[in-house]
């Protein structure tokens, strides 16, 4: 692909190409390597080179297991509900009905409130008791003081519910802007044909705005567990690790055991399976952009 | 089959009265286009007749039955729309079938229907195609195709052609006419092209400004229109107009005369004029005139361009006057 019109644009892509060598290959690389090593922060001696000594050990270690299903419950619940939700709400967002551009303001809210404040204000909303989901109860006669985060399904449930919360919106703005490219005209030609709204939807939306209900669930797929703040304001991992994805894991390898071989170890293996996951995705993804861009 | 019925019918948007009574009579059967400029009301009077759009009051029935509050599926209507509005993933067979296949008609009924619009419409060869491999001409083939399987009473036409060619246009115009021969089934056809207005329809309606001017046969709207806009809107070029001391003696306020309807000579008699510029169409010239009553085009053999430059006379032929006062026809005398 010798082109003379493209001669000197290295010099335009090298700091962009050295700029992410230098923030993720190179990371990426050096967590490899650390997880080579058994390096004890708390004694004088050096790092001891293990080899893949400490991959053997993931497989065997009960809370690694235990936490790589939590993430597979903690990545896929929440985006499948998000998807779901937010297309519904782009769907009912279209609609041109009174108050629709206040609503779609008041959308946005939980997609610019901090993570961790959005744990916060679950965790408030759930105080047993005192919450506000104990109040909304009680306007319907129903006591309950339960303390959800006490018991490990329903605090799953919780850190799911949060998460959907935060994530749903910003998956709904996708979602109606792909919906708003779609001709008016090919509804009302589905309302002549018979189709009711939810068939127009289901028979028109949807397939014209698969190619972005895929992108957009792979995104949120790689996203999934920058849900930390929230877990980590919410159950610290716990009740008995049932919180616990496997980068919260990698956290208190690192953070309250000092094992940083370990973290890496886990945080490098959870790399690999992601990428090992959406890269088929991802490559349709960027060849679907490029062929965009050039036609 | 179907005749639609509009009485006192009035669409506001808001404040703004789109449409401010309308009376209005389509016969079962007729071809019948609804032409006026941008704006005129012609697109909300088609969609209301769909259901896509509600009227603020007033009554509309099609083949006898009251369809207020039905939905447009409900109405016996199919609709073409300009943009084809084609659903494309989906391929032409899904695309002419998504009517039926919604009402879950029986598929042995499906394939027949499709295969009938499809060989009418010489579609066969493209069924299995998506509307991006298609041409525009096709891909409005298979918008007709999507009505003609719902067997509608009333067919009805956005604007069909206006993205289209100047040669594919003609030839889609035929087409639809052919289809109306072969149907005998009312269509209702908005336009805003009187050319296509003209050459399609044994009825016209025209409206403007949400008001209808005049119906009638293309013929009646050219020969004897009723009021100065229709006067000004159908035929092309457009008729001349001459305002001033000429009609105020006749009676009315405006005079109008068609180019063909005009002679360009050396003669002593008419108005002195000079041509300006000459317009050659091959089977016609349209003379460009500078006259005394004011600018006028003249329809013209092709050796009127001998007399470029020299000074003219320019006469109306008697019997051809048009005369208005406020905007509604009036007897105008034979001669000047």
């Amino acid at each position: 692909m010798k082109n003379p019109a493209n001669k000197g644009l290295m010099t335009l892509i090298l700091p962009t190409f050295l700029t992410l060598v230098a923030i993720t290959v190179l990371p990426i690389l050096i967590t490899f390597g650390i997880s080579l090593f058994y390096i004890k922060l708390t004694s004088a001696a050096g790092p001891v080179f293990i080899g893949l000594e400490n991959y053997f050990e993931l497989f065997t270690d009960d809370r690694f297991l235990n936490s790589l299903v939590v993430t597979v419950e903690l990545i896929f619940i929440p985006v499948a509900l998000q998807i779901v939700i937010g297309l519904l709400l782009a769907m009912i967002l279209k609609e041109k009905l009174p108050g629709m551009g206040w609503m779609r303001i008041a959308f946005l809210l939980p997609a610019v409130i901090p993570p961790a404040v959005s744990g916060l204000v679950w965790k408030l909303f759930i105080v047993p008791g005192a919450g506000g989901l104990t109040y909304g109860a009680s306007l319907f006669g129903m006591d309950l003081s339960l303390d959800l985060l006490s018991m490990p399904s329903s605090a799953l449930a919780v850190v799911v519910a949060t998460s959907v919360w935060v994530g749903t919106p910003f998956v709904a703005l996708l979602m109606l802007s792909a919906l708003e490219s779609i001709g008016e005209e090919q509804y009302e030609a589905a309302r002549i044909d018979g189709a009711n709204w939810f068939q127009r939807h289901w028979y028109i939306s949807v397939p014209e705005m698969l190619p972005v209900i895929v992108t957009v669930t792979v995104f949120r797929i790689l996203e999934a567990l920058a849900i930390f703040p929230i877990i980590f304001v919410l159950t610290g991992g716990g009740p008995a690790g049932s919180t616990e994805p496997i980068n919260y894991y990698a956290y208190v390898n690192g953070f309250e055991y000092l094992r940083v071989d370990y973290a890496a170890t886990i945080i490098f293996f959870f790399f690999v399976a992601m990428m090992g996951a959406t890269a088929p995705f991802l490559i349709n993804i960027a060849r679907r952009e490029g062929r965009e861009a050039r036609s | 089959m179907a005749d639609v019925e509009i009485k006192k019918l009035t669409k506001s948007f808001g404040t703004v009265e789109v449409i401010p009574e309308m009376d209005l009579v389509i016969p079962d059967g007729s071809f019948t286009v609804l032409v006026g400029p941008s704006g005129c009301g012609k697109s909300t009077l088609l969609r209301m007749i769909a259901g896509l759009e509600l009227q603020t009051s007033g009554d509309l029935s099609i083949g006898g039955v009251d369809v207020r509050g039905r939905d447009p599926s409900d109405r016996g209507i199919a609709m073409v729309f300009q943009s084809y509005a084609l659903y494309p993933h989906m391929t032409v067979r899904e695309n002419i079938s998504f009517a039926l296949r919604l009402a879950k008609a029986d598929p042995a009924e499906i394939e027949a229907r499709v295969q009938n619009a499809a060989d009418i419409l010489q579609l066969t060869p493209l069924l299995d195609r998506r509307p991006k491999q298609l041409s525009g001409g096709q891909r409005q083939r298979v918008a007709i195709g999507r009505a003609i399987v719902r067997n509608p009473e009333v067919f009805l036409f956005d604007e069909p052609l206006s993205n289209l060619d100047a040669a594919l246009r003609v030839q889609m115009r035929v087409e639809i006419m052919e289809l109306h021969e072969r149907l005998k089934t009312t269509m209702v056809y908005v336009t805003h092209d009187q050319v296509e207005a003209m050459t399609m329809a044994d009825r016209i309606v025209v409206l403007n400004e949400g008001r209808i001017e005049q119906v009638g046969s293309p013929l009646e709207l050219y020969d004897t229109p009723q009021t100065a806009f229709v006067a000004g809107f159908i035929g092309s070029p457009k008729m001349n107009f001459v305002r001033g001391d000429i009609p105020e003696r006749l009676g009315g306020d405006l005079l109008g005369v068609r180019p063909e309807h005009m002679t360009l000579g050396e003669g002593d008699t008419g108005w002195t004029a000079r041509i300006h510029l000459l317009e050659q169409l091959g089977s016609d010239t349209f003379a460009h005139v500078d006259s005394e009553v004011g600018p006028l085009i003249v329809r013209c053999h092709r050796e009127v361009a001998e007399l470029v430059g020299r000074d003219l006379r320019v006469a109306a032929k008697p019997g051809m006057l048009h005369l208005f006062k406020d905007g509604r026809r009036t007897d105008a005398p034979e001669t000047l």
